[in-house]
């Protein structure tokens, strides 16, 4: 009865999947949380902010853009003519105050009423703010229903933390460079302003704000390349367009960009939101952040000892790799099981299923004379012989059914997790303004908590990569496993590999959804302005507890949906523990050892969790963080003997021996990660050690539970010895 | 009173007793297993029914259902605005995989409806890139620009009974106006694409397509290909053009 609850919660799941990803709609935007745009921001304003209602309920989100991310070209045609507000509100305080006192002698007179403008929320006259091009012009306004999000996603760079889910080329495509010098009129544009409109330091401002360039190399269809064509040149077209206008503009121009210094592009380094298309490609859901972002600046101002200079090098390294990290976090690389290369090793690995099989067909015939019944020879002949090859030569066709609709609904669960994920990436980037004075605990814990901040995004990076790699391994395995479907004695294990197959397709998903809810309990509290000596400190050390949360503890949390099969089902294949489930086992039990504060407290905690494991039958799983989940922790599988496997035993005899946690196959690694894990791991935070306990326990917990049901199961061959038959 | 034991007959010594239940799903629970799988079929039916949106159909309503062609190698017919029917050879597979081409461009342009294209042109083995290129058809951007497609050197690259590998590499030909109050001007692209066809109910479908951006005809890749490339292998001969509106 418990697999057939199984199969119908299975099937639900499928069904689920399927509809969800067949009609896909584009994700709604999520309200940003814990944060408010600027005082008296203009409510006509709202709707070209992400973020917003206003926005959500926005006529890019209708017409034939509308499942497929929304209409981009209709939200420039609207937001240029109020562009140059936009960028106004989207400036700091201190900029807003220099647009309004300008520059000359007066402004000195005008700060004063400056200042009460500011406070007040005004907006300048038209005749003071930094105009652009092309504003009103409508001809250049992109068509409605022609250009979406998605188009943009396949030109340009897939960001997940954005809201239309896309960054802009950094430059065109060749093919599209040469089309644009043969424009009218094409040598009016300055040097550099196609080549590298971001880079060119004296070259205006307003070439890298409108870089709206795509990479037409990567288009997948013939249509795509005429479209993606046709978008470069109306951006080339533009960027003549805009040389001409700056020619006829007076000097008025020049100074209301240079009052803020955003007259060049040199001076946009220091707002890179406005860089590269970027208040377009977000929709200027820079507005929401807690100030414009700037550059990283050094913890400790003037670092002279060994210890500032590590703080100062990692601080910056942890606001930009985690970022990074962030900022790609839903680009995993989708898995194609009908691609010619997988099928190519697929089909490499059935032949040596076959030949399993045929081995496993003269064991059958040898056990009948010994065990079994001709019943039972001629079902696993006459019936899972030909089942065997049938689902051998259909698992692909069928993997590809499953993933079309797991792929689908990972992606609409990514763009509901990205909002999140884009909340805590503003936070993260506003400690680029941290110092040292108001850290609590100086360079020392900076050190250590920045640090802990970049193992948590290594963490979170390898997870996601790993989900690649183990659809491949558990594929290629699944082929060989059919094999095993023949032999009443090892048909149980066969499945094995094709539940792992399914759970990681499936946790893929589930995968976002965590994300999504450990970013925005995170986000929650980095933006919010608890104040206090401690404030600094929690922000960054709720980002660190977050990011090994998600890098570490996801996976393992993934394992507590009950009706999913855990890593576990693959233990019988392989003797050695993958690379990955050690390194992150070992990664992970590092870092608890150290945050645990007693020599072999988390080492001991986690190895009681390592024996409950053990008492159910067969191989064990080494102690894992769950990134490792993919392709399972491998331990010598055997029915029956509970014999450990090697990261395991060693796990246990540390344990017994009351020495530290970091053990088997995972100490090499337990070893390279104490250089990373020592820098960032002293967070003396209850919640980094219960985190790994609770991950560890978590997949020990969920180890025993599916072996018991594994070998409950009516597939598994009854070993019944010959004297309980005869009668 | 002794209970006597019921007697075996030879042939039943050394037999275990029969089980109650037996197979996979013994009994019962064979019926619940039995309904779940029909419930997830009818589910996905309806999923893919209700969810697919309705398609705009073919822009010039005169495309006949089935129009009969003679053609040496196919098309033997076109239906709904689509070739099909080639000939299992490679000159077959070369037409084929052209008009496959066109036809999929044709469709994502909204001129005929992509479900005629994915009825007759697309394997039941059709690759993930296959279908989403085929599902992301069925919702035909507005203001399409008119596309012809022109098979300037076809390559079959292999070919056997059952599948074949093509290379077509030529010029798409749009009109199009780039900007609002543009006049209509004409855009010349070179693509190459490869695609694999089975061998699937008497004809040549897709089973999977690459896509290359170029090279142009000034490239040395087209000029002086190298050894081993589509376009330094001989190429199909013998074609015709036709319209099909």
């Amino acid at each position: 009865m418990r697999g057939v609850v199984r199969a119908l919660l299975a099937a639900v799941l499928l069904a689920g999947a399927m509809l969800a990803g067949v009609g896909v709609a584009a994700a709604a935007p999520v309200a940003a949380t814990g944060k408010a745009l600027p005082t008296q921001f203009p409510p006509e304003l709202r709707k070209f902010v992400a973020g917003t209602d206003e926005f959500k309920s926005g006529p890019w989100f209708e017409g034939a853009c509308a499942a497929k991310g929304g209409d981009v070209g209709l939200y420039l045609a609207q937001m240029f003519p109020a562009e140059e507000r936009l960028l106004y509100w989207q400036m700091s305080d201190e900029d807003k105050l220099r647009i309004w006192t300008g520059i000359g002698p007066a402004a000195q007179a005008r700060s004063e009423d400056a200042k009460r403008a500011v406070t007040e929320g005004k907006e300048p006259a038209h005749a003071l703010m930094p105009t652009v091009f092309p504003g009103d012009d409508e001809s250049f306004a992109p068509r409605a229903g022609e250009y979406c999000a998605e188009d943009f996603q396949a030109w340009g760079t897939r960001v997940g933390s954005n809201e239309w889910g896309f960054g802009w080329s950094k430059t065109a495509d060749a093919e599209s460079k040469q089309r644009w010098e043969k424009l009218p009129n094409a040598g009016d544009v300055p040097n550099g302003a196609w080549a590298d409109a971001c880079g060119t330091p004296d070259l205006p401002s307003l070439y890298c704000m409108h870089a709206y360039f795509v990479d037409c190399d990567q288009v997948k269809g013939r249509q795509d390349h005429g479209r993606c064509l046709g978008w470069n040149e109306s951006q080339g077209r533009l960027s003549i367009a805009t040389a001409h206008w700056l020619k006829g503009q007076d000097s008025l121009l020049e100074r209301a960009w240079d009052s803020v210094d955003l007259g060049t592009v040199a001076g946009l380094a220091s707002a890179p939101a406005l860089m590269f298309g970027g208040p377009a490609a977000s929709a200027f859901s820079a507005m929401w952040s807690l100030g414009v972002v700037g550059d990283v600046v050094d913890f400790v101002e003037g670092a002279a000892n060994p210890l500032d200079k590590l703080a100062n090098a990692a601080h910056e390294a942890a606001v930009e790799f985690t970022t990074a990290v962030l900022t790609d976090i839903s680009e995993t690389a989708q898995f194609d099981p009908m691609s010619t290369a997988f099928v190519t090793k697929y089909a490499q690995a059935a032949s040596l299923g076959v030949v399993v099989m045929a081995f496993m067909c003269v064991h059958t015939l040898w056990r009948s004379g010994r065990h079994g019944s001709p019943g039972q020879t001629w079902t696993a002949l006459g019936v899972y012989l030909p089942w065997a090859l049938t689902a051998q030569a259909l698992a692909p066709g069928l993997a590809a059914f499953l993933l079309t609709g797991m792929n689908a609904l990972a992606k609409s669960m990514a763009d509901v997790a990205g909002a999140d994920i884009g909340g805590v990436i503003t936070g993260v980037q506003s400690m680029g303004t941290l110092t040292a004075p108001a850290f609590p605990g100086g360079a020392f814990v900076g050190v250590l908590v920045f640090g802990a901040m970049i193992v948590g995004a290594v963490a979170l990076w390898v997870g996601q990569q790993m989900h690649l790699f183990g659809m491949w391994i558990v594929g290629v395995v699944t082929a060989i496993s059919f094999g095993l479907w023949v032999s009443p004695k090892y048909r149980h294990k066969a499945l094995r590999p094709l539940f792992v197959f399914f759970s990681i397709a499936c946790s893929k998903v589930l995968v976002f959804v965590l994300l999504g809810a450990v970013f925005a309990g995170a986000g929650s509290v980095i933006t919010g302005s608890g104040g206090g000596p401690m404030d600094s400190f929690n922000r960054v050390a709720y980002v660190a507890i977050a990011m090994l949360l998600a890098g570490f503890g996801v996976w393992a949390l993934v394992k507590w949906v009950p009706f999913l099969p855990t890593s576990e089902d693959s233990q019988d294949f392989g003797s050695g523990a993958l690379m990955s489930g050690a390194v992150v086992g070992g990664a992970g039990a590092a870092a608890a050892y150290f945050a645990s504060g007693r020599r072999g407290g988390a080492g001991a905690a986690t190895a009681r969790a390592g024996q409950s494991g053990q008492r159910g039958q067969g191989g064990q799983a080494g102690p894992s963080g769950g990134a490792g989940q993919a392709g399972g922790q491998g331990s010598q599988g055997s029915q029956g003997g509970g014999q450990a496997g090697a990261v395991t035993s060693a796990w246990q005899t540390r344990a017994q021996q009351g020495k530290s946690a970091t053990v088997g196959a995972g100490s090499a690694a337990g070893k390279a990660t104490k250089a990373g894990a020592a820098a960032g791991a002293g967070v003396a935070s209850g919640g980094l050690s219960l985190v790994a306990q609770v991950g560890t326990q978590a997949v020990q917990t969920g180890i025993a539970r599916t072996r018991q049901a594994a070998d409950q199961h009516r597939m598994r061959a009854e070993d019944t010895p010959d004297e309980d038959r005869r009668r | 009173m002794t209970r006597s034991l019921p007697r075996k007959g030879f042939a039943e010594v050394g037999t275990a007793p029969a089980s109650k239940k037996g197979g996979v799903f013994p009994g019962r629970s064979r019926w619940v297993a039995v309904a779940v799988g029909a419930l997830v079929v009818v589910l996905m039916v309806l999923g893919v029914r209700s969810c697919s949106p309705t398609d705009t159909g073919p822009v010039d309503a005169g495309v006949a259902a089935v129009v009969p062609v003679r053609a040496s190698h196919g098309p033997a017919t076109i239906s709904d605005g689509v070739p099909n029917g080639y000939t299992r050879d490679p000159e077959g597979a070369a037409t084929a995989a052209v008009n496959t081409v066109q036809a999929l461009a044709e469709a994502e342009g909204g001129r005929i409806a992509m479900t005629a294209v994915e009825a007759t042109r697309i394997a039941r083995s059709a690759s993930a890139s296959v279908r989403a290129e085929v599902e992301d058809g069925k919702h035909p951007r507005s203001n399409p620009d008119a596309m012809t497609i022109l098979p300037g050197a076809v390559t079959v690259l292999s070919f056997s009974e059952s599948g074949a590998k093509v290379s077509v590499w030529g010029p798409a030909v749009s009109q199009t106006s780039v900007l609002p109050g543009d006049p209509l001007g004409i855009r010349v692209s070179w693509a190459t694409d490869t695609l694999e066809l089975v061998w699937e109910d008497n004809d040549w479908k897709l089973r999977d397509k690459s896509f290359k951006v170029g090279p142009d005809p000034s490239d040395p890749a087209v000029t002086a290909p190298p050894a081993g490339s589509a376009l330094a292998s001989p190429v199909q001969q013998g074609y015709y053009s036709f319209f099909v509106n």
